[in-house]
């Protein structure tokens, strides 16, 4: 990907990098990875202020059940729909043990106003098999955090194949469709008014969400999002983790 | 792989059996300290051990294992300093008069630690503080002596050393490991300068007591340390600097 070039004919890594730049201004440092943005999705100030936005959002505010992922942008997402009883559905961190559910009815109350983050999702979380995801019912709102996103609602860069291997899932477990709605959530810095040209496997935003706008991307209308898991985007190390044996069960029966 | 590094990888794959995962590292034992099942009961023998109930101020590792036990010292009151994974943002305290009660389980963990307590340099330690009572550290493997084998980067070592060089701990601070049965080997192993012996080891079924471990009063021994260390830690570099501006005293 990092060959691509804009509609302007600006190469994208050389725009990731601009990026990086600019985000590192404003990124917060994780508990365990400090500032090595390769390994993760930071939160940034004014994430709070961007969090609101999304839980003040009309299609937000009547979701019961949300995906939304593990990045540290959305944590403070994460907890405001806590706080609100929303159900959560989050990819534990590098998929490396598939999927949590965070229910905050079952959730101690003390818990509750501190929870958006992993170290208590890893606690108040439970596992759920595919069978179980599936059986829970459908998204009514997917979430992400991103490296960064075009104004068509493009993510790309760092750790962007993890929503769009999750996405794969979550269509073919049914629990969402080409109608469910994706936002994404960034600081204004990692949005780039350059366009790229997404591949067929990327999971685009409807919109985006950043502390200062929200934005309604163009591509929503028409455009299909990947309803099966191309294998070649799933990192190998994950091939035999519980999750992928069980998503490759389930394919072999249906 | 030398021979330190053997036993560790036998440990850690009988640890993996009652390891808890990390919310980052998965199982990947070689980033992090884990936290096990019967951790509660092994911190439990720990609260209720003399060196805990006679201390005033704890110093308490970021390993997961012990994320109870920061738990409960703020519920006791105790005063609870630690670190950063990897100290790499430096030394944090943890009063429980400054962080409301629906904090305090958040402040125990690493995503909560550091967006509710106060980051301390080693000055603010000594001027402040004054005093560390008692130390506690989680670890990869320890043998029944109290030596720890350590996950190879000497993170607890360097605390103590710095701690002991800026006064507030001597010899005589008393020092504890939480383990699980399983990362107790046989093996015997022999201390250098720097390595922090136990003074007791708990584990869920065991307390197991040192008889007179060995403890540095060597500071940190800079021709020894990883210059990886001195780069990533802040404090390390706080402390090179007092020593070069002669504000702590050397031997």
């Amino acid at each position: 990907m990092g060959s691509m070039k804009s509609a302007a004919g600006r190469p994208l890594s050389k725009v990731a990098a601009e990026i990086v730049e600019r985000t590192s201004r404003v990124a917060h440092a994780d508990s365990r990875f400090g500032r090595d943005f390769s390994q993760f999705i930071p939160c940034f100030d004014g994430a709070e202020i961007a969090a609101r936005n999304v839980v003040e959002l009309p299609e937000c505010r009547a979701a019961k059940r949300v995906f939304i992922t593990p990045d540290n942008a959305v944590a403070p997402v994460r907890q405001l729909l806590i706080q609100g009883g929303v159900d959560l559905v989050v990819p534990s961190y590098g998929l490396h043990r598939g999927f949590l559910e965070v229910n905050p009815v079952v959730m101690p109350a003390s818990a509750v106003p501190h929870s958006g983050w992993l170290d208590s999702i890893e606690h108040y979380g439970r596992s759920l098999t595919l069978d179980e995801l599936a059986a829970g019912g459908a998204m009514d709102l997917v979430i992400a955090g991103a490296f960064a996103v075009t104004l068509q609602g493009l993510r790309f860069g760092m750790g962007d194949f993890y929503l769009d291997i999750e996405w794969a899932i979550l269509r073919s477990l049914g629990v969402v469709t080409d109608q469910t709605l994706v936002i994404a959530v960034v600081h204004d810095a990692q949005t780039t008014a350059e366009d790229f040209e997404p591949l067929p496997t990327n999971v685009t935003a409807d919109l985006i969400v950043t502390p200062s706008r929200t934005i309604r991307t163009a591509r929503l209308a028409g455009r299909g999002r990947p309803s099966t898991l191309d294998w070649s985007i799933v990192p190998p190390s994950l091939m035999q983790t519980g999750t992928f044996e069980e998503f490759r069960h389930r394919s072999a029966r249906a | 792989m030398d021979h330190k590094a053997t036993v560790r990888s036998e440990a850690f794959a009988a640890l993996r059996n009652v390891a808890l995962p990390d919310s980052r590292f998965h199982f990947d034992f070689g980033e992090f300290i884990a936290d096990f099942q019967g951790s509660a009961e092994a911190n439990q023998r720990l609260i209720d051990h003399r060196y805990y109930k006679s201390a005033e101020v704890v110093f308490i590792t970021p390993d997961n294992c012990l994320e109870q036990l920061r738990y409960r010292a703020l519920l006791d009151g105790k005063t609870v300093l630690t670190t950063s994974y990897s100290i790499k943002r430096g030394f944090w305290l943890l009063k429980r008069e400054d962080i409301p009660e629906d904090k305090r389980l958040y402040a125990s963990t690493l995503d909560g630690m550091e967006r509710v307590a106060r980051p301390v340099s080693l000055q603010d330690i000594a001027s402040e503080i004054g005093h560390v009572d008692f130390l506690v550290t989680g670890t990869g493997a320890i043998n029944e002596e109290g030596v720890r084998f350590g996950k190879g980067h000497g993170f607890f070592d360097a605390e103590w050393g710095m701690l002991h060089r800026m006064g507030v701990i001597s010899t005589s601070t008393p020092a504890a490991a939480v383990v699980h049965d399983c990362q107790v080997l046989q093996q015997t192993l022999y201390p250098e300068i720097f390595d922090t012996v136990a003074d007791v080891v708990f584990t869920p079924t065991r307390t197991l007591e040192v008889t007179a471990p060995h403890k540095p009063d060597c500071g940190i021994v800079w021709s020894l340390l990883d210059p990886h260390m001195f780069e990533t830690i802040p404090p390390l570099q706080e402390l090179k600097d007092l020593e070069s501006r002669g504000m702590v005293a050397t031997h």
